[in-house]
Order: structure tokens, then sequence, then C-alpha cells
């Protein structure tokens, strides 16, 4: 009982983290090099808190409210960048981030500046959490595989044979920063309605670099990678304390490692294996054979 | 007032190209964006500092010690991420996450090392003499560091255009494959724009470091992010464009910060960033001399 | 030999049990109570440079003391869980419900600071433990009962400096430099724009710097220019520091007169400072040369481990487990968690490391310690007459 006492808030992080993770895992799955997610989740802390606070909406309708916001800011960062490839998505994505934490500093009337947003009632505990995410990532898992997911695949692996099937990459770049925005302002809702308080720096550097190592290290094609990748960066540092010290350090390390010899992550690499395996036993259909190349390439 | 603000624009611009020629070098050669440039920078004022404060080096010494000891840096960085990357076909992205877990490797080794204090160089090191020059007041040290970072680029751009070396790096900023086909070896230029990136970005940590009087291990990341509107403003790839946006970058940032809000002056300078993007995404200076880009 | 050793001990339990038994109820009132109570401080991460190692060996001393002491009262000993928040607020947190739940601490001291306490404290309410914070901000006070900070509010240090410098300095015109990303530097420069404008002072510019910054140069220039006569300063030590330096450099009017919060008050702000910190002047918390039997048994202690003086640091992570040990033996023999919060909100007059007086919280449960007014002089901090 005390166990789970203790860890329950480790336990809600991870959900918040992952819910966070998805909106990366998103941008990331449409091929998209954005790192905006921490800047999304600003938005949408910040718009789901004052919402919650300010007006009789309640924590539901303030949310979606937050989400809303989440969109928009998503579809307007999407206006340059749609058009735009590679290096300059993350230029501008980390730069788009910066600016957030810059205004919720300076916009004290509404966010409270440095101080942030304090006594936001605790409306999204263990119970609100877990239902949320698992409603998230069967929706992520359904988009997946229907064209939406497909076209995201397809820009993903190379984008100039998108274009050359008829594929609109920049409608498609749209949708997932749509897309990205909703969810990364879903968590950083979350985020406020959980932890009772915000500040404009909880949506910085460390966030984005929590979240890009969350999808890398799980993997950017299964639902499910997002979910192990952010579970595995919680829970490490809390497990070996004296090593909490060297965090960052086993952060970067296992960026580089992850990205070098598992560029599929833990959970694409491990479900490929598991499917060659199969496909070697003669269990797969020949149809189903074909398939299997896509996700995992 | 107006003028003395402008100075200091250009001095902190002058030292903002220094550092972004680096990480404009290796991204417009071999398309790596090395999100770990600010730390190369902070080890380089680390290094620095250490040669003065522990090995007593006179400061010009400690100046090319440091410079030769991020160059180090950098090219150890490509040796033991980038290149392993290489070799197992990363992509683009992959290299992009790569730098920021090296980046954060880098910033937590010098956490460690110095008990994240903040250390400054010792008082008197560089002489505090002031001119007056029609009213504004000129310090020695920012006379020098003009005059270094101009010799820098001078060096650089003959390097580039005037050596043998420089123009295999050229070809290989063009078209790496057909690069290697005329014989040019890529090992050779990986180290050489790895190295010059480094003793760039070492250079402008041990200036910053003293201009400023304080040398941490978070330095890299605010000049990282002032980086980014240079290298996009002026065009990625391009020498020329990186220099004229650092010095435009830094007087926009010491106006913003003199005569509107301290607080606004990061998210003016990002403003710039996406207008930029959204109008001439290939930068403002990269219409004018074509020649001397290195793509 | 292994058997004998085994019967005597079997006579030995024997024995043991006989007594017990008879002596039960007076055995559980002599019976050695170990009380634990648990800290958490920034000892790695951005903060650390200048908090967490040095409230860790304040916690040290006070440990020490109070059991050499027997501050606890007869037959009970002080444990202490000191753990690292990396100054990461997510952590704090965590550290939090650990400590209320699986470590059974009677109290919890540290966090440090407004910006990892604020987001703490209702955690600490809702887990019903006593939550002494090493922060200044009411807001804390605020989220509950069983929260309380150990710093004088921004408004009392505020109120003496904004009436030092319009009554002793005579001075009109102030140029306000503070930290913008943080709510206490925000907070202190708004008090004490607040009073200085009361005493008939006036405020030339506002300026927000921020901790990542190192180039001051644009301010520098902008308030060299100005027609002021004092200048108000309020960062962390190192970067106030800097600031002046940068300051000084940009050609200053040597006549302005420079003044801080006791943030200032640290050995780090003179070494980045050097020379020119001479002449600032500021109200602090803590000064290493006050007489108190408690700052003289601290400073010793203090002097003897690492041969120099503590900051106020070490001695607000001192004084906050002197209060908790003083809350611990009023609340008595086997005391639970409620009774430590009750009396920890009565405490009067405790004699502590801190300020000029006794330490005590009023009704509002507002910490109250005569603060002291410091300068530096020939690069040394020293206290005012």
């Amino acid at each position: 009982m005390a166990f789970i006492l203790t860890y329950r808030p480790l336990f809600d992080l991870i959900c918040i983290y992952t819910v966070l993770a998805y909106s990366q895992y998103v941008a990331l799955r449409a091929g998209l090099f954005s790192f905006a997610t921490p800047g999304f989740a600003s938005i949408g802390g910040y718009a789901g808190a004052i919402l919650l606070k300010e007006t009789s909406l309640g924590p539901v309708l303030s949310a979606i409210g937050a989400m809303a916001c989440g969109v928009v800011a998503g579809l307007i960062l999407s206006l340059p960048l749609a058009r735009l490839r590679g290096a300059f998505q993350s230029i501008a994505t980390i730069g788009f981030v910066q600016i957030m934490v810059s205004l919720a500093l300076y916009a004290q009337p509404l966010t409270g500046g440095p101080l942030g947003m304090n006594a936001i009632p605790k409306v999204a505990g263990t119970a609100v959490l877990v239902p949320v995410l698992i409603a998230l990532a069967t929706l992520l898992a359904v988009v997946n595989r229907t064209g939406v997911g497909r076209a995201f695949d397809a820009i993903r692996q190379d984008y100039t044979v998108a274009m050359s099937l008829g594929i609109s990459v920049n409608r498609y770049f749209r949708y997932a920063f749509a897309l990205s925005g909703a969810i990364g302002a879903l968590g950083g809702c979350l985020l406020a309605y959980n932890t009772y308080s915000i500040q404009p720096d909880v949506f910085g550097f460390p966030m984005l670099v929590l979240v890009i190592a969350a999808v890398i290290l799980g993997g950017r094609s299964m639902v499910a990678g997002p979910i192990v990748g952010t579970a595995f960066l919680i829970i490490l540092p809390e497990l070996i304390r004296p090593l909490a010290d060297a965090r960052l350090l086993l952060q970067g390390l296992l960026l580089i490692l992850v990205i070098i010899y598992l560029p599929q992550g833990i959970v694409d690499s491990l479900n490929h294996r598991w499917k060659l395996r199969r496909a070697l036993n003669g269990e797969l259909g020949a149809e189903e054979k074909g398939a299997r190349e896509l996700p995992s390439a | 007032m107006l003028a003395q603000q402008l100075l200091n624009g250009l001095v902190v611009g002058a030292v903002y190209a220094l550092f972004s020629l680096g990480l404009t070098l290796v991204f417009g050669m071999h398309r790596i964006l090395n999100l770990a440039h600010g730390a190369v920078f902070m080890w380089g004022a680390f290094i620095g500092y250490f040669a003065v404060t522990l090995g007593h080096f006179p400061l010009w010494a400690a100046f090319i010690v440091a410079v030769i000891g991020a160059g180090i840096v950098s090219v150890a960085l490509d040796l033991c991420v980038f290149r392993p990357l290489r070799r197992h076909q990363g992509d683009e992205f992959g290299t992009i996450v790569a730098s920021i877990g090296a980046n954060l490797i880098l910033m937590q080794l010098a956490q460690q090392a110095t008990n994240a204090q903040t250390l400054r160089f010792p008082f008197g090191i560089f002489p505090v003499i002031f001119y007056n020059l029609a009213g504004v007041r000129i310090s020695l040290q920012q006379i020098v560091i003009l005059a270094s970072v101009a010799v820098i680029v001078l060096g650089l751009l003959f390097f580039l255009f005037r050596t043998s070396l420089g123009s295999e790096a050229r070809a290989v900023a063009v078209n790496e494959p057909t690069a290697m086909l005329l014989g040019v070896n890529p090992g050779k230029v990986y180290f050489a724009s790895f190295f010059i990136a480094g003793m760039l970005a070492g250079a402008a940590g041990v200036i910053l470091g003293i201009a400023f009087n304080s040398v941490t291990y978070v330095m890299g990341e605010a000049v990282m992010l002032q980086a980014f509107v240079v290298i996009v403003l002026g065009g990625l790839g391009s020498v020329v464009g990186a220099v004229l946006a650092g010095v435009v970058i830094g007087m926009i940032q010491t106006l913003t910060t003199a005569y509107i809000s301290t607080e606004l002056s990061d998210a003016v300078v990002f403003g710039l960033l996406f207008i930029v993007l959204l109008i001439r995404p290939n930068g403002f200076f990269s219409g004018i001399h074509t020649e001397y880009r290195v793509a | 030999m292994a058997a004998e050793e085994g019967v005597n001990e079997m006579k030995k339990i024997a024995s043991a049990v006989v007594l017990g038994l008879g002596l039960l109820l007076s055995a559980q009132s002599l019976r050695a109570e170990e009380v634990v109570i648990a800290a958490q401080y920034p000892l790695s991460g951005p903060m650390a440079s200048y908090s967490g190692p040095f409230l860790k060996e304040g916690t040290e001393i006070a440990i020490q003391r109070i059991n050499e002491t027997k501050m606890l009262g007869e037959g009970r000993t002080l444990k202490v869980l000191i753990e690292d928040n990396a100054g990461d607020r997510n952590q704090a947190i965590s550290l939090m419900n650990r400590f209320a739940t699986s470590d059974n601490a009677l109290a919890v001291l540290g966090v440090y600071g407004s910006y990892l306490s604020l987001p703490t404290a209702p955690v600490a309410n809702e887990l019903k433990i006593p939550f002494l914070a090493i922060a200044a901000s009411p807001a804390i006070v605020q989220a509950g009962p069983w929260s309380f900070i150990l710093i004088e509010q921004p408004d009392s240090s505020m109120k003496i400096l904004a009436q030092y410098a319009a009554e002793q300095l005579k001075v009109k015109n102030a140029a306000l430099v503070y930290d913008r990303a943080n709510d206490a530097s925000v907070r202190l420069k708004d008090a004490f724009a607040k009073f200085f404008k009361e005493h008939g002072g006036a405020v030339a510019s506002e300026d927000g710097i921020s901790q990542q910054d190192t180039n001051f140069a644009p301010i520098a220039t902008k308030i060299a220019s100005e027609k002021i006569d004092v200048l108000y300063l309020e960062s962390v030590p190192s970067v106030a520091g800097n600031f002046l330096v940068q300051v000084r450099q940009a050609g200053l009017d040597p006549n302005v007169k420079l003044i801080a919060s006791g943030q200032v008050s640290s050995p780090v702000f003179r070494d980045i400072a050097g020379a020119a910190a001479n002449g600032i002047q500021y109200p602090a918390d803590y000064d290493a040369d006050m007489p108190g039997v408690e700052n003289k048994y601290f400073v010793d202690a203090y002097r003897k481990r690492n041969n120099k003086d503590p900051d106020q640091n070490a001695a607000w992570a001192y004084t906050g487990m002197l209060l908790l040990a003083h809350a611990i033996h009023d609340a008595g023999p086997g005391a639970d968690r409620t009774k430590v919060r009750d009396a920890l909100a009565k405490l009067k007059d405790v004699d502590t490391a801190l300020g000029a007086g006794k330490f005590s919280y009023d009704q509002d449960r507002m910490p109250d310690f005569k603060l002291i007014m410091l300068q530096v002089a020939n690069g040394k901090q020293e206290l005012m007459k």
C-alpha cells in the first residue's frame, strides 16, 4: 500500500509524459523534424489552467478548449513550416519552444509570469489519466491504420516518392502539426490539472529532451513505443538514485546508442524480430508478408 | 547612447558570427545540424579557463590551447557520434537526435567538473583600458575582439577559397559522392571541417567568457539559440551570410534589450526567425556573394 | 563455543522477556525513540552551485548539535534523511510523497526556494505532513495549515532597505535590476519600489535580467547613462556579481549608491564581483559575526569542517533543523505529525543562527527574526553599525 502511495505520482507522471510523447510521436511518424511539443504543452497547460480557474466551463470543456488552442497553434506553425524540410523545421520549432517560454514569462497578467499558475485544482488524478491515455493510444492506433497513417508512413520513409504517388506532403504535414498540437496541449493541460501548478520553464528544454528521448527509445512506429520509452526514462533515475546525478549523462548516452544501433527503438525492433520469426516459421500469409516491410523500414 | 549600444551590438554580434560560422560550415558541407556545437563552445571556454588558472598560461597561449582543444572536442564528436551513425546509414534526423545526446553528455561532464559553479577568468587578465572615440566609450577589449574576429573570418575564407583542402571541402559540400569519385578523401574533409568548426566555437567561447566575466556549463545554450536565427537569416551554409547575420542579430538583440524590453528580446529575435522562414527560407544573404557559399 | 553462546543468548532472552513483561508500561516511555525528519535539497542541477551542498552542511551540523544537547528530550535521537531533488519540481514532489508515505518522516525541511516549494506545498498539505520550506513566499503558507516558511517575506526586508536608502543614504532616484524569471526576485523588487516611493523616492527604470544571461552590456550602458543616485540589484549571487562588474565597466558614476537584497550576502557574489562589490549595502538574514549562542556553535563547527565562514544557506538549513527539533520537543514523546505541526506554529523566541533576534512565528504563521544590515568593504562582508 505504502509502495503504491509513494509511486503513484511517478505513475501519474509517466501517464502525462506519455501523452506528451505521443505529440512528439505523431510529428516524427509523419516525417516532421519537429520539436514543438513543449511549446504546445505550454499553450495547453496555460489555456487549460486559465479556463478552469477563471471560467465555469469545468475540467472537461476546459481541456477541450486547451486542445483547440493547441490545434490552432499547430496550424499557425505549419504555415511557414509545412513547406520546409529537415533542419529548418528543427531550428524553427526549437525557436518556437523558446518563444513560448519568453511569452509565458512576459504575459504576467495572464500567466502569472515567473510565479506561474498556482493552486490549480487537481482534477486529473490517476483515475482520469489512465482512461485518457488508453483512449488516446487507441485513437492513434486507429489513425495509423487509416489512409492518413499510411500517408504519414510514406512521407516519413521518402517524401519524394510520396509526392510522386500523389500524396500532398504539405497537407499531411499540416494535419500532423495540428494533431501534434492537440495532443501536446492535452498533455500540458493534464500536467496543470495534476500537479497543482505550472511555471514557464516547465515547458522548456528538459521537456523537449525527455519527450524526444522517450519516442526514439521506445520506437517511432508502434503505439506502444512512447509508453515504454517514457516509463523507462522516468523510472530509471528513481530506481538508481545514486546515479540520479548522472541522469542527463545517461539520457544522452542512451540517445546516441539507440539512434546508432537501434534506430527503430525498443518496441519496433522487438516487434520486427518477432514478426520475422513468425514469417520464417511460415505462419504468415503472403499478403501480410508484404505489409511487414512498411512499419519497420 | 545609441552609438554606444550599436557598438555593444557589433561586438556581441561579431562573436555570434564566429560561433555560427562553425555551425553553418558543418551543416553546409555535411548536412549535419550539430546541436552540440554550443557544448563545444562551452568546453572551449573551460579549457581556456583551466589553462589560465591551473596551467598558469598567459592569455594568448591559453587562447591557442583552448582553440585547439575545442577543435579536438569537435573532431571527437564526429568520430564518436556522427561517424558511427554514418556507418549505420543514419539519416539527417538521426544526426540531430544524436547531437542532442552529445550535448547532454558534454554539458553534464562540465557540470560535474565544476560542481555547477559560475567561474570567471582572473580579474586583470585583460587590461581594462577605455578610449573615447567621438563620444563613444570603447575598450581595448572590444577593439581586440573585433580585430580577432575579422582576422579569423578572413583566415577561414582564405582556407576555403585559396587552399587545395578548401576546394576539396567545397567539392564535398556540393556533392559528396561525386567528390569522392574525383579522389577526395572524405575522412580528411570531415576531420578538417569539424576541427575548424570546433576551433571557431572555442575562440568564441574564450572571448565571450572573458568579455562577459562568466564561464558556466550552461553558457552554450543561449548562444546556440541566437546562432539558429543567425544561420537561417544568413542562409544555411553561407560564410558571408553568417557574418552579416551575426552582426544584425547582435544589434537587434542589443537594441531591443536597451530600448524595448529585456523580456521581449528573445521573442523579437525568434519572431524574426519565423518571418524569415515565411518569406525567405533560404536566408537574406544567400543572393549576394553566392561565390562565397560553401554550399 | 557456538552452542555455549547460543545457550547464553537464550538465557538472556528469557530473562529479558521476564523483565520486559514486568516493566512493559514503564519501558514504553523509557525506550529510546528515533525521530525521523526528512530533508531534500538541490544537490545537483542548476541550483546546486549556490544552494544544495551548503544546505546539507548546515543540516549535518544541526543534527550533531541536536543530538549532543538532547534537544528533542531524554531518550530521543534525531535521524535525518537527506535527499537530492536536483532542483526539479517533479522530483521534489515525488520525494515529498516518499518521505510521507514510506519513510515515515515526522516533518520535512527544504526543497529550497519558492520555485520548488510552491508546487510542493499543496502536496505536503494533501499528505498532512509538516513542511518547513526554506523559502519566503507567503503563498506557501496559504497553501494550507501544514506548510511553513523559514525566511521573512519580501515586505519586511524591503521595508528596512527602502527606509535605509531614503533616510540614511538620502537617495531619490533609483534604477532597479532584478531576476525576471524568479518570482521571489520580482516580489522583492516590487516591495522595494512600493516602500521607496512611500518614502518619496522615484524609480527611473526597471530591468529584468535572467540567470542564463551573461551579456549585460545593453542594460549596463543604459543604466550608466541614466540620472540616478542609487542602483538596486536583486539576483542570484553569481549573476548579481557579474552584472555589477559590467555596469562598472560601462562607466557607472562611482557616486551612485549600490543596494541589494540579502541574496548577495554570499561569498560567491564577492568572488565574481571582485573590487566592483565594494560599497554595496543590503539587509540580510545572516552574518557569521552575530553573537547568539546557537550562531557561535554553528560558526565554530562550520569553520572546523570547512576552514571558512558559513553562508546564509547553511544558516537557513541549520535554523530549520533547530526549529523542527524544538517543535518535536514541545510536542512531547511519541508525538504524531499533527502535534508537531501545532507545536511548530506556536514557536516563540527560539535562539537560532539567523538574524539579530530570536525566531518566532506570528499569528499568521509568518516568520519573524530581526534582519541585519551588511555591507561589502575591501572585498569583505561586514556588519553595519
